[in-house]
């Protein structure tokens, strides 16, 4: 089991995983660990020929047993593949898969939070490029959502409305909108840390993915692959990101939570990146030499 | 230094089980999948979502 140490002065909880030190490294592609056994060949994480979504414990969590759960989520059995490459028909199921996860792990008796993520691109730092997403279950809400959700509280105590529901008002105008139906919303946020950071949201409120009927499942699939197109068009490549999954805490009265997926490219041209150096890492003040208005009207025209 | 447990976050109390239950369901999402969970050799679980 991990070690859970405290941060005083940030009060917040680090996650101590030795083991994950040994975890796969960039294996070739034909010993990719996420790609179905082939008849022959070595067997993979996944036994069966082939398969339409897959998930399994990961090898190297970091939470496990009584602690929680670290899932590893195969998007496809196509190994030079992504997520914005998938038919919206198989996006709408991996949204499905992504309900049935987060019911699941939310029931575990120590988990406090259920958050998908994926990370994509090797300047993210991902060590497997199958396409493939992660869920973490903590056994505590991590500080960025406890931060969320005391805004959301404070504000619906000060204006009686929920936090994010005001956000998107603000971008009634369109000039920071990507893309939008009658359902979902990608736009970039007045308050954008990264250069093309996007938050996907449904236009009523919902505070997570149990939330979400027929209808908007199908309207977030269609918009998350139409961001996710542009992302690769931007820059003529496919596009590093880190997508984190936004939604209430499992089994808690956080009502006026509304459920939104961040996306955080860490490019700001095509061969150069934002890192998080003294002010980010330092200080926790982001610094951005780009206007969410400019990003996105880029990302829209594409 | 007191050390919290992961659990004391008390402005953001846990919902009791009887309003979890009166919370409406979500009735319109018609399922496409089926799940099937196998035990990998080394106690893991594996689940593989199928079409239905």
């Amino acid at each position: 089991m991990s070690e859970l140490r405290w941060h005083p002065l940030l009060e917040q909880w680090v996650t101590v995983a030795p083991w994950r030190q040994d975890r796969t490294y960039h294996p070739p592609a034909d010993h990719c660990p996420l790609c179905p056994t082939r008849p022959g060949h070595l067997e993979t994480e996944i036994p069966e020929p082939d398969y339409h979504i897959a998930v399994f414990e990961n090898r190297f969590p970091s939470f496990t047993g009584e602690q929680g759960r670290c899932e590893v989520v195969c998007y496809t059995p196509v190994h030079d593949s992504s997520l914005g490459e998938q038919s919206v028909e198989h996006i709408r199921d991996l949204i499905e898969v992504w309900r049935d996860r987060t019911e699941e792990l939310g029931r575990l008796p120590n988990v406090r939070y259920v958050y998908i993520f994926e990370n994509r691109g090797e300047a993210i730092g991902v060590t497997l490029s199958h396409p493939h997403g992660q869920i973490y279950a903590y056994p505590f809400v991590p500080p960025v959502i406890q931060k969320e959700l005391l805004a959301h509280a404070k504000h619906k105590r000060k204006t009686g409305r929920c936090l994010y529901c005001d956000v998107l008002a603000g971008e009634s105008g369109g000039e920071r909108t990507v893309l939008r139906d009658d359902r979902w919303i990608a736009f970039v946020p007045p308050f954008a840390r990264w250069p093309y950071e996007v938050h996907l949201a449904p236009l009523r409120h919902r505070t997570g993915l149990l939330d979400l009927d027929a209808e908007d499942g199908e309207s977030f699939a269609r918009i998350l692959k139409g961001l996710l197109q542009r992302y690769d068009r931007l820059f003529d490549m496919p596009l590093p990101y880190v997508m984190a999954m936004h939604q209430k805490a499992p089994g808690r009265g956080d009502a006026d939570y509304h459920f939104h997926v961040e996306f955080y490219p860490p490019n700001r041209s095509r061969d150069k990146l934002k890192y998080l150096a003294g002010s980010e890492l330092g200080a926790g003040a982001f610094i951005l030499d780009a206007r969410a208005e400019d990003t996105a009207a880029e990302l829209r025209g594409l | 230094m007191p050390r919290p447990s992961p659990r004391a976050q008390p402005e953001l109390a846990r919902e009791t089980s009887g309003a979890r239950a009166r919370r409406p369901a979500t009735q319109a999402w018609t399922k496409r999948l089926s799940k099937r969970v196998v035990q990998k050799p080394d106690g893991r679980y594996l689940v593989y979502f199928e079409k239905i």
